[in-house]
């Protein structure tokens, strides 16, 4: 079982780009900043817009893998921080992040006008780990992993227009570690809880006969209920709790339109996604908590908003053999000033990222990608924090392949 | 179509190798003990922040960390049957103390814990229970601050049998036989605990015993059942506002129109009719007398059974049957009540009975009574009656200070705990 269990603790753990949204979820998506919906041409389709796996190869099923490398930076906060009316000075730097994260898509061959595909991907996830003392009472450790699986099926109504759903799966675990024992607040919290849920996704395909693409993809909501335990401590005695949490992976939509040139193709891509189904951090518990742990009861405020993303990106066909893929994101941050907090102090991003694919033979091609997630410096004026977090961001490299047979 | 089955079924297996990941954090991390279970570890600086909050103390108080464990132990239920019963032990500790408390800390430690037996006063809810409270909230609850945090003693506090452990016995409330042995068979496991897990308590065993209300009575009945063994090395005990006699006070509740607090006699009425196994029926009337399992079942607290009972004590609807309120004298229970008090042996250990002056649920002249009954007629003379609470604090025998029975407790333990320490200061030195 121990085994197992670090499988999982390498294999899908996540991330800090768009809140906690992963959008990157292949070797072409990652090049492209996820600008990848109205033109994606390879198994990656299954996860970006599953109607168009119509529009594939009908000769071939499709098979991509790969991996993405994840290095989150240290977020650096210069400020002060109010606990119990006392204001402290509370300068600290985040842990930095190394992370792995797969990938898997499939598209079959097609049967009759239906498609059939799936993916695997970590559609989401955080890990945010301050082991400063004033920091440490808000997220000693705060991590989200995810896992999906979101098999579709697509219908070709004709040449030039098809539609697709798609059910998503998803298994995730949540962690939650706070201690206040640095700042005399003898409080510690160690919970864990996992939870699989479920979704659904459909999409929308136009060709239009001068090489532009139309489409529109929808993600529903899937509220993540993680379930588990506790172990709460005042000073050097605890108490095992069952406890739950509610965590929610946002409605995503997007309106997506490319143009195919000679050598050259781009894409325009508006993403709204709708992050304010998140109210409130609310854990329960199985028994009422004595009433010096009552601040682990409460619901903590968060009034996320709706976020648009705005990306376009580019592919430049080199030769028949190599593609050299660019793409830009304007990213907002769904986190309010009024609640924003240390186990995600997010900032609106400008997100850059480029890469290449290489065709080997007629059914192997393979390529890599890099990614880089600027966020902006934020200022932060609240009841709880008052300071500035700067650096952080993300860097991302991924490497992969794409089998045709 | 093959292939596609294939993939799936890879995919299935990736998932479900996945999603094996823990829900559970691990075990707790806190201190194991043998025979025992650990249910709070306070810090002294937090609990001094309380206390100073609610001017208790004063910011020179010496404020030792508090430590309490629930100590599981078996005894014998006033029908000869044994009962799982529980207790709490409370140890002081120097975790996050001061300076000054730290070093008397290191100093009592060195040395060894003296130790207060202390007799809890009447409740009716389980919730209430001295190892149950603490339990609960994790946090130090009445008198043992008063002996382990703020004066360095370890706190003995039996839950009785009817409470905690033994919740579903009926509780044999003011039945001073299995009142005594439960709290002398806590005793016993308090000091097995203590020794097996290597909590240093004084190698003389000095013990104070102590108790407020039902506590008073319990102290005493337990103090008599010591002495006839002479197990213990009892240094004091300070029983305090208990009512000792209980025949006289039934006879004044049964001739009086109306009482304030009828659970007290109801729940009197209830244990006594089980223990001599006769019909409650035959003391309270209906529709009160069939409420009493409910009522009594560890559920409710003191305010929400009165609201249940009637404050008229006779007549049509009043509490007692008319038959009792009748023929009281030579009853089965003026006999029982008779055979349960607490004053008919002679001390032979340092007693000091300690009161409100305010009292009116236990007058003050029952003090007076037991000093007289055990001086005059029992001829003990290590009996002291203490001048009235009120006039302790004031040192003005004339104050119109009064407080009354409930208000009264908090004082009479800080006086008891200052005595005690008086005490021990004398015989070993802290």
């Amino acid at each position: 079982m121990k085994k197992i269990i670090s499988i999982s603790a390498l294999t899908f753990t996540l991330i800090n780009a768009a809140a906690y949204k992963l959008p990157e979820q292949s070797l072409e998506g990652l090049a492209l900043g996820a600008a990848n919906v109205a033109n994606c041409q390879g198994a990656d389709c299954a996860y970006y817009n599953p109607a168009n796996i119509s529009f594939l190869d009908s000769d071939n099923n499709y098979l991509e893998a790969g991996i993405t490398y994840v290095y989150l930076p240290k977020i650096e906060f210069i400020g002060q921080t109010t606990i119990n009316n006392l204001t402290l000075n509370s300068d600290a730097k985040s842990k930095e992040e190394h992370i792995l994260v797969p990938f898997v898509h499939y598209v079959s061959k097609p049967y009759g006008p239906l498609r059939y595909s799936f993916s695997i991907t970590v559609p989401g996830g955080l890990s945010k780990r301050w082991d400063s003392s004033v920091q440490k009472l808000s997220a000693q450790e705060f991590t989200l992993k995810t896992l999906q699986f979101n098999p579709s099926v697509s219908y070709k109504i004709n040449d030039n227009f098809a539609i697709a759903a798609g059910v998503s799966v998803v298994y995730s675990e949540g962690k939650v570690y706070s201690d206040g024992s640095d700042i005399g607040l003898p409080l510690k919290r160690e919970m864990k809880g996992d939870s699989i849920d479920y979704g659904f996704n459909i999409a929308a395909t136009y060709k239009l006969s001068n090489g532009i693409n139309l489409a529109a993809t929808y993600r529903s909501k899937i509220k993540l209920s993680e379930e588990g335990k506790a172990n709460l401590y005042f000073g050097n005695f605890g108490q095992k709790y069952d406890a739950s949490v509610n965590v929610y992976l946002p409605a995503t939509l997007t309106l997506a339109v490319s143009k195919d040139f000679e050598k050259f193709s781009m894409e325009f891509l508006y993403e709204k996604t709708f992050w304010s189904d998140y109210k409130t951090l609310d854990f329960n518990y199985d028994k009422k908590l004595p009433a010096l742990l009552e601040a682990f009861d409460k619901p903590i405020p968060k009034n996320w908003k709706n976020s648009d993303t705005f990306r376009i990106s580019f592919r430049y066909f080199y030769n028949d053999k190599l593609t050299l893929m660019a793409g830009y994101s304007y990213d907002e941050s769904p986190v309010p000033n009024d609640t924003l907090s240390y186990e995600l102090p997010d900032s609106n991003a400008h997100i850059f990222s480029a890469g290449f694919k290489y065709r080997q033979n007629k059914n192997l091609s393979w390529g890599a990608a890099i990614l880089y997630d600027y966020k902006k410096k934020r200022y932060v004026n609240n009841s709880k924090i008052k300071g500035e977090f700067k650096k952080g961001g993300a860097f991302l490299v991924t490497t992969g392949f794409e089998y045709k047979f | 179509m093959k292939n596609l089955i294939k993939s799936f079924a890879l995919t299935l297996i990736i998932f479900i190798v996945v999603g094996c990941g823990g829900n559970d954090p691990g075990e707790l991390k806190v201190e194991t003990v043998k025979e025992g279970k650990l249910i709070a570890d306070f810090p002294a600086n937090f609990l001094k922040e309380e206390l100073l909050k609610k001017g208790l103390i004063t910011k020179d108080s010496k404020v030792f960390g508090y430590k309490a464990y629930k100590i599981p132990y078996t005894t014998t239920d006033e029908e000869g049957k044994k009962v799982k019963a529980s207790g709490v032990m409370v140890v002081p500790t120097n975790y996050n103390t001061d300076n000054n408390t730290s070093k008397a800390y290191d100093l009592i430690s060195k040395i060894g814990f003296a130790m207060v037996l202390d007799c809890h006063g009447t409740i009716f809810s389980n919730n209430e229970a001295p190892s149950v409270e603490i339990e609960n909230s994790a946090m130090p609850k009445g008198s043992s601050v008063i002996f382990s945090a703020l004066s360095g003693f370890i706190t003995l506090q039996p839950d009785y049998i009817g409470f905690g452990a033994s919740k579903n016995h009926y509780h044999p409330y003011l039945l001073k036989k299995s009142s005594a042995q439960s709290t002398i068979d806590f005793l016993k496991a308090a000091l097995s605990f203590a020794q097996i897990n290597n909590i240093n308590i004084i190698a003389s065993k000095d013990l104070y015993l102590t108790g407020y209300s039902q506590g008073g009575f319990v102290a005493l009945a337990t103090l008599k059942k010591i002495e006839e063994t002479n197990e213990f090395n009892i240094k004091l005990t300070i029983p305090m506002a208990g009512p000792y006699f209980l025949d006289p006070i039934a006879q004044s509740v049964l001739n009086s129109q109306e009482i304030a607090v009828p659970s007290f006699m109801a729940a009197t009425a209830y244990a006594y009719s089980k223990a001599y196994n006769k019909d409650v029926g035959t003391l309270i009337q209906e529709p009160y007398a069939s409420k009493l399992p409910t009522l009594f079942s560890g559920k409710y607290t003191r305010v929400q059974i009165d609201k249940e009972l009637t404050t008229k004590v006779s007549g049509e609807k009043g509490l007692f049957t008319q038959d009792i309120v009748s023929n009281y004298e030579g009853s089965w229970f003026q006999e029982a009540l008779k055979q349960n008090s607490v004053v008919n042996f002679s001390p032979q250990t340092p007693v000091k009975l300690l009161q409100c002056k305010g009292d009116t649920i236990i007058p003050y002249a029952i003090s007076q009574n037991a000093y007289n009954v055990f001086t005059n007629m029992l001829g003990s003379s290590s009996v002291e009656l203490m001048s009235p609470v009120e006039v302790i604090l004031t040192n003005d025998p004339n104050t119109d200070l009064r407080y009354n029975h409930s208000e009264c407790g908090a004082y009479a333990y800080s006086i008891a705990a200052k005595i005690f320490a008086n005490v021990r200061k004398q015989t070993i030195g802290y």
